[in-house]
């Protein structure tokens, strides 16, 4: 920290111990984060002061109490990671989800209930003893067979009636989605800026509506599919420094349509919205090369 | 019992038993942190149910960064317990105000650098422990940004501290429990 005055210092410290917390007020945030783009020895603190805050989350699972019997009262319910593996089945991409499909990919194959009951008492020679035992295999081997159809129908039908429940939900996500991103578009003060692909995606292009009140929708296409490790990040950059928006969720086919949160510094005399290639995880402020560019029309 | 990113990385294969796997590794701590930000058991229950699909959905870009799994699953449901916890507080709002603040907290801070998310349980048990021993008035002030995700102008205003107190005392507890985790 030699690089800052004992004052200073001490003022940045405070900034970034806030930040690391997620607690620095707004108005401070994009000074800090244009102090931490250019000064690595506050970045490597902030790092450090985040390690700590993730470890007091982490610590929750490190208490003594946490671990012990009687902590099982506290825990979810059973059913919950039931539904959180049908949810992910249902919604699995089209290649994955036909290995897994079958519910009794996991568990043993349903034993036939009956068949310990085929001890057989020790048979006479006689062969009409044996025919019955015969017959009575067979019997057994076919009822075995009905439980285990019976079985597996079942719990068919269940997985479909589950993936039917997750589909619908997912569709009225989709709605609800659709009506939150029409309030945005919808807005009173809603701006329009059409981003142009710039060389290193000359092919993609953008829109974005942005109300200060509502939010940010944002739609790209074509975006390049990127190298492991990097993610896009959407920026606004207002008169004082970019304000970050966050990173894009890319579809396989290269596009995103996004509802995003504003800040008040984003909002605060925009001029332009980018994105920009960054690490997986973004960053605070844009390192990577630009791929889109909208300039914002002045009021 | 198969690592963090060898689940991850069959989840990212589209592998769902695996994401029950990293569930049972990690369910408990984080349901305990949702509970611990929300206290009702079935809000907590949402947030965690919330963060798996999360990581359904975004095991492949994840992977890549190779970095701490029970990190990243700590941070994704601390801010989505937080964000639940903002909308819940907002609701009674909601029908007489036009434009309800958005509730998804973007938290680039945290995702900044995958380092921040490596943790590991030895330090972070120390770090719980030096959060235990911390003076009663920067502890409270941890709790209230940590569980409540108030900031300090909030924090200043709910202790009825000065902010500039405010600001040094959540300081000067961090730099305890770094001090201590690094020990």
């Amino acid at each position: 920290m030699s690089v800052h005055t004992h004052a200073l210092s001490s003022a940045i410290d405070d900034a970034i111990a806030a930040y690391a917390l997620d607690a620095l007020d707004a108005r401070e945030i994009p000074a800090l984060e244009q102090h931490l783009a250019s000064c690595p020895a506050c970045r490597e603190q902030l790092v450090e002061l985040q390690r700590v805050v993730t470890g007091i989350g982490l610590s929750l699972g490190e208490s003594a109490d946490a671990r012990s019997a009687d902590a099982s009262a506290d825990a979810p319910s059973p059913i919950l990671r039931d539904r959180i593996v049908q949810a992910a089945r249902a919604t699995a991409e089209p290649s994955a989800r036909a290995l897994p499909f079958t519910p009794a990919s996991s568990a043993p194959p349903a034993r036939p209930a009956v068949a310990t009951s085929t001890v057989v008492a020790p048979a006479t020679s006689t062969v009409v003893a044996w025919l019955a035992v015969a017959a009575s295999l067979v019997l057994i081997g076919a009822m075995s067979w009905f439980v285990m159809m019976a079985r597996q129908q079942t719990a068919d039908a269940l997985t479909q009636q589950q993936a039917a429940a997750a589909r619908a939900s997912s569709l009225e996500a989709e709605v609800a989605a659709l009506e939150a991103r029409m309030t945005v578009i919808g807005a009173s003060d809603a701006q329009q800026v059409e981003l142009q692909g710039q060389p290193d995606a000359p092919g993609s292009s953008a829109r974005v509506f942005m109300s200060a009140s509502r939010g940010m929708v944002f739609t790209a296409k074509n975006l390049p599919a990127l190298a492991a490790g990097r993610a896009y990040q959407l920026w606004v950059v207002t008169k004082q420094a970019p304000v970050s928006i966050g990173l894009l969720t890319v579809q396989p086919d290269g596009t995103v349509t996004s509802l995003l949160p504003l800040s008040a510094d984003a909002t605060l005399n925009p001029v332009a919205v980018a994105v920009t290639v960054e690490p997986a995880g973004g960053v605070p402020s844009p390192t990577g090369p630009k791929v889109l560019v909208g300039l914002v029309a002045p009021h | 019992m198969q690592s963090d990113h060898h689940l991850l990385d069959q989840i990212a294969n589209g592998n769902a038993e695996a994401l029950g796997q990293l569930y049972d590794a990690h369910a408990r701590i984080a349901f305990a942190l949702a509970k611990r930000v929300l206290a009702r058991h079935e809000d907590a229950e949402e947030v965690v149910q919330d963060v798996f699909a999360y990581v359904w959905r975004e095991a492949v870009r994840y992977e890549a960064s190779r970095a701490s799994v029970a990190g990243w699953l700590v941070m994704l449901t601390r801010t989505r317990a937080i964000d639940k916890l903002r909308s819940r507080q907002a609701r009674p709002d909601l029908n007489q105000a036009a434009d309800p603040a958005p509730v998804i907290d973007a938290s680039v801070s945290h995702l900044a650098n995958p380092e921040s998310l490596a943790v590991s349980s030895d330090d972070a048990r120390r770090i719980g422990v030096a959060l235990t021993a911390l003076p009663v008035e920067q502890r409270s002030l941890i709790d209230l940004a940590y569980f409540e995700g108030l900031s300090q102008s909030d924090i200043a205003e709910r202790t009825k501290t000065p902010l500039g107190t405010v600001k040094t005392r959540m300081r000067t507890a961090l730099q305890t429990m770094r001090a201590a985790m690094s020990s």
